[in-house]
C-alpha cells in the first residue's frame, strides 16, 4: 500500500469490532480495535471535534488511522460517535461550556468491561474540552492529549462580537441581522442563542474591569482552567498539542505569558507542543502525519509495553 | 443486554456489550422496534463496514445506499443514517456500507470499479439476508454514479439520486475549487505553474482538499462514467434530489430528465432549498432542516414506488 508523506497508514488490526453501548438515554456506536497480540493494560478513548460529522472516523479517517495504529502498537482503542452523531441516536448541540460527559462515561464503561484497568484520553477541540472536564472523576485515568482545546467557551456570535463596544450590542439588539454578518434569515432560537453569548461576552468583560489586572485568568472559562488544575495537582500525564496557525494557539500563548505559563513550567507531568501550521481540525494533509506521530509518540513514552 | 436504570427513563435502544471479538452487533430501538446491524464483512485487508436498519417485521422492499466520497461523505452521512432508521420503521430494510478505502472500511484509496464491485456485493448479500424481492439504489455525488451502474445490473430497480454529478470530471474540478478557496483565505499564493487544478492533480498524484487526500487513481477511474450513461437505457423509476440555493430544477438536469422521461423513464425531481455546503461547516439549524427535507422526500418517493 502506497502512502504518501505526510498521510497516514490505514492498515487494519485484525481484531477491529463494531460496538453499541449505552450512554444515558442514548445508544452509541463506536469500533474497538485491539492488537493482535496481548494489549497493553491502558485503552484509549478517541474524542473527536463537535459538528455534524461522524466523530468515529474523524477527517480524512485521522481517528480511523489513529487507532490502527495504536493497535498495531499494543494498545486498545475506542473511537465513537457522540449521540446526535454519526450511527448514535439523540440530538446534539455543541456547546463548548457543555461537554459530552455522559457520553465519555459511555466509553469508559465499555472499556473497563473489555479489560482496560486504565485510560488515555485523546481529544480535539470540543473534544479536548471533554476529556478535561470529565478526566478529574477518572480515578483510572493515566494520561491526556488535548489538541488544540479552547480556553473560552465561545457560542455562535463571539469571535465576531469580541472587539464590539456596548454600543455594538445595542445596535445587534435591535438589528439583528449585524449578529450574523450575512443576509441569511435569524430563526428566534438563534436570536436568543446570540443575546446569550453576548451576556457572556459582557459579563467576562465587566469582571476584568473590576479585578483591573492584565495577567489574570478570568477570560479564561473556568471549565477549562479549573479542571486542568486539578489534573495538574493529580500529576495526571497531558499533552497539550497546537498548530502555531490555529486560533486557539493565540489563546494558549497570552495564557501562557501571564499566570498559566508559571503554573505550567511548575508541571512535570505536563507538555505542551506545538506544530508548524494547523492542528485544528485536521484540515491540511501534511500536518496530520506529524500530529498522528506527536500523539502516538507521547502515548508510548507514558503507557509503554503490553500487559 | 444492559438492564433499565432504576429511577430513571428508558433508554431509546437495548444495546448488547461485546462478547470476546464479535464482528458484528446489534440493537433494537425501543420506540420503533427496528433492528440496527453493524458489521465487518470480508477477507482480512479487504473488509467493508456495513450497516443494516430492518423493520421490526418482514421487509416489503430494501434500499442499498450508496454513499458520497470525502468531506461529502462524512456532511451527508446523518442524512443517511436518519433516512434508514424513518424507511425501516415503515417497513422498508435499508443497506449501508462504507467502500474499501473509505470511512471504517479496510483498504487505502477509493476508485469507481472497486466501489461498484463493493456495492454490487452489497446488494446480493443484502437481498439474501432480507430475503426481498424488491430493490432500490439511494447514491449521493459521486455515490450517485456507483448507484445508477449498480441498478443496471437489477432490472427496473429504482434509483434515487441526491445531487448527482453528470459528469465526474467536473465535479472533481468543483472539489479542488475548495482547496483553492481554502488556499486563498489562508493566505498561500501558489507558485505553481499555469495549469488547472486538475492538471496539477493528474501530475502530483495527490491533492490535498480541505485535509482530504484527493488522488489521481480516483479521478481517473471515473472518468468516462457519466450520469446518464450509468442509467443506462432500460426505463427504471428515477428521483432526482437538487440541494442548492433556489426552487427550480437547474436546466442540465431537467434536460437530462427529460431525456430519460422520453425513453420510458419514471422521473421526479425534487428541488431542495439548501444553504449547507458539501465541503465546509455550515449552521447546524440549515443542515437539520436540509436533513429533515431531503429525507422526508425520498422517503415519500419510495413509499409510491413500493406501494
Amino acid at each position: 500500500m502506497t502512502v504518501v508523506r505526510g498521510e497516514v497508514d490505514l492498515t487494519s488490526p485484525k481484531r477491529e469490532s463494531p460496538v453499541f453501548f449505552p450512554a444515558g438515554r442514548e445508544s452509541l456506536f463506536g469500533v474497538l480495535s485491539r492488537p493482535d497480540g496481548e494489549a497493553n493494560e491502558t485503552g484509549i478513548i478517541v474524542l473527536g471535534g463537535g459538528g455534524t460529522t461522524p466523530t468515529v472516523i474523524g477527517r480524512n479517517r485521522f481517528w480511523v488511522g489513529l487507532s490502527r495504529r495504536l493497535a498495531r502498537l499494543g494498545y486498545a482503542s475506542l473511537r465513537f460517535d457522540y449521540h446526535g452523531l454519526g450511527e448514535s441516536t439523540g440530538s446534539a448541540r455543541f456547546r463548548l461550556d457543555r461537554p459530552f460527559i455522559e457520553d465519555l462515561e459511555g466509553a469508559l464503561a465499555l472499556m473497563r468491561d473489555a479489560g482496560m484497568t486504565g485510560h488515555v484520553l485523546v481529544g480535539s477541540c470540543f473534544g479536548a474540552r471533554t476529556a478535561l472536564s470529565g478526566g478529574p472523576g477518572i480515578s483510572d485515568l493515566r494520561g491526556a492529549v488535548l489538541l488544540a482545546p479552547p480556553l473560552r467557551d465561545l457560542g455562535l456570535s463571539e469571535p465576531r462580537t469580541q472587539g464590539w463596544g456596548l454600543r455594538d450590542y445595542a445596535v445587534a439588539l435591535v438589528r439583528p441581522r449585524r449578529l450574523l454578518g450575512t443576509k441569511e434569515r435569524l430563526t428566534f432560537r438563534r436570536y436568543l442563542r446570540f443575546l446569550g453569548s453576548g451576556w457572556r461576552m459582557a459579563r467576562r468583560r465587566v469582571q476584568r474591569r473590576l479585578r483591573g489586572r492584565r495577567d489574570d485568568l478570568s477570560w479564561v472559562s473556568t471549565k477549562f482552567l479549573a479542571p486542568l488544575l486539578t489534573l495538574v495537582e493529580r500529576r495526571v500525564p497531558l499533552l497539550l498539542l497546537y498548530g502555531t496557525r490555529d486560533e486557539e494557539y493565540a489563546d494558549f500563548e497570552r495564557a501562557r505569558d501571564g499566570r498559566l505559563g508559571d503554573l505550567l513550567a511548575r508541571s512535570p507531568s505536563v507538555e505542551v507542543r506545538t506544530l508548524e501550521g494547523q492542528v485544528h481540525g485536521f484540515t491540511r494533509v501534511d500536518s496530520q502525519g506529524p500530529t498522528m506521530d506527536a500523539i502516538v509518540d507521547w502515548i508510548t513514552r507514558i503507557a509503554p509495553g503490553p500487559r | 443486554m444492559t438492564g433499565r436504570p432504576m429511577g430513571r427513563r428508558p433508554p431509546v435502544a437495548t444495546t448488547s456489550r461485546p462478547r470476546g471479538l464479535a464482528d458484528a452487533t446489534r440493537r433494537i430501538h425501543a420506540a420503533s422496534g427496528i433492528l440496527e446491524e453493524a458489521s465487518f464483512l470480508g477477507s482480512p485487508g479487504e473488509r467493508v463496514f456495513t450497516f443494516t436498519h430492518r423493520p421490526a417485521g418482514r421487509a416489503r422492499a430494501g434500499l442499498v445506499v450508496c454513499s458520497p466520497l470525502y468531506a461529502e461523505f462524512l456532511h451527508n452521512y446523518r442524512k443517511e443514517a436518519i433516512l434508514g432508521r424513518s424507511l425501516a420503521a415503515s417497513g422498508i430494510a435499508v443497506h449501508r456500507f462504507h467502500y474499501r478505502g473509505t470511512g471504517n472500511s479496510e483498504g487505502d484509496s477509493p476508485a469507481f470499479d472497486p466501489m461498484l464491485e463493493d456495492a454490487l456485493e452489497a446488494a446480493e448479500r443484502f437481498r439474501g439476508e432480507v430475503s426481498i424481492e424488491r430493490l432500490a439504489f439511494l447514491g449521493t455525488r459521486l455515490g450517485g454514479l456507483v448507484a445508477s451502474a449498480a441498478a443496471r445490473r437489477f432490472e427496473g430497480a429504482p434509483v434515487a439520486l441526491w445531487e448527482p454529478p453528470l459528469d465526474p470530471v467536473a465535479h472533481f474540478r468543483e472539489i479542488l475549487r475548495a482547496a483553492r478557496i481554502r488556499d486563498l483565505k489562508d493566505g498561500r499564493i501558489s507558485t505553481e505553474p499555469n495549469g488547472s487544478s486538475l492538471e496539477q492533480l493528474e501530475r502530483d498524484g495527490m491533492a490535498d482538499v480541505l485535509g482530504y487526500s484527493v488522488r489521481r487513481d480516483a479521478l481517473l477511474s471515473f472518468r468516462g462514467h457519466t450520469l446518464p450513461e450509468e442509467l443506462g437505457e432500460d426505463p427504471r423509476p428515477v428521483l432526482l434530489v437538487q440541494l442548492a440555493r433556489g426552487q427550480e430544477i437547474r436546466d442540465p438536469y431537467a434536460r437530462m430528465l427529460a431525456s430519460l422521461e422520453a425513453r420510458g423513464f419514471a422521473v421526479d425531481a425534487r428541488a431542495i432549498h439548501a444553504t449547507a455546503s458539501w465541503w465546509f461547516s455550515g449552521n447546524p439549524d440549515d443542515a437539520a432542516r436540509t436533513l429533515e427535507a431531503v429525507v422526508q422526500a425520498t422517503w415519500e418517493w419510495l413509499e409510491a414506488v413500493f406501494r
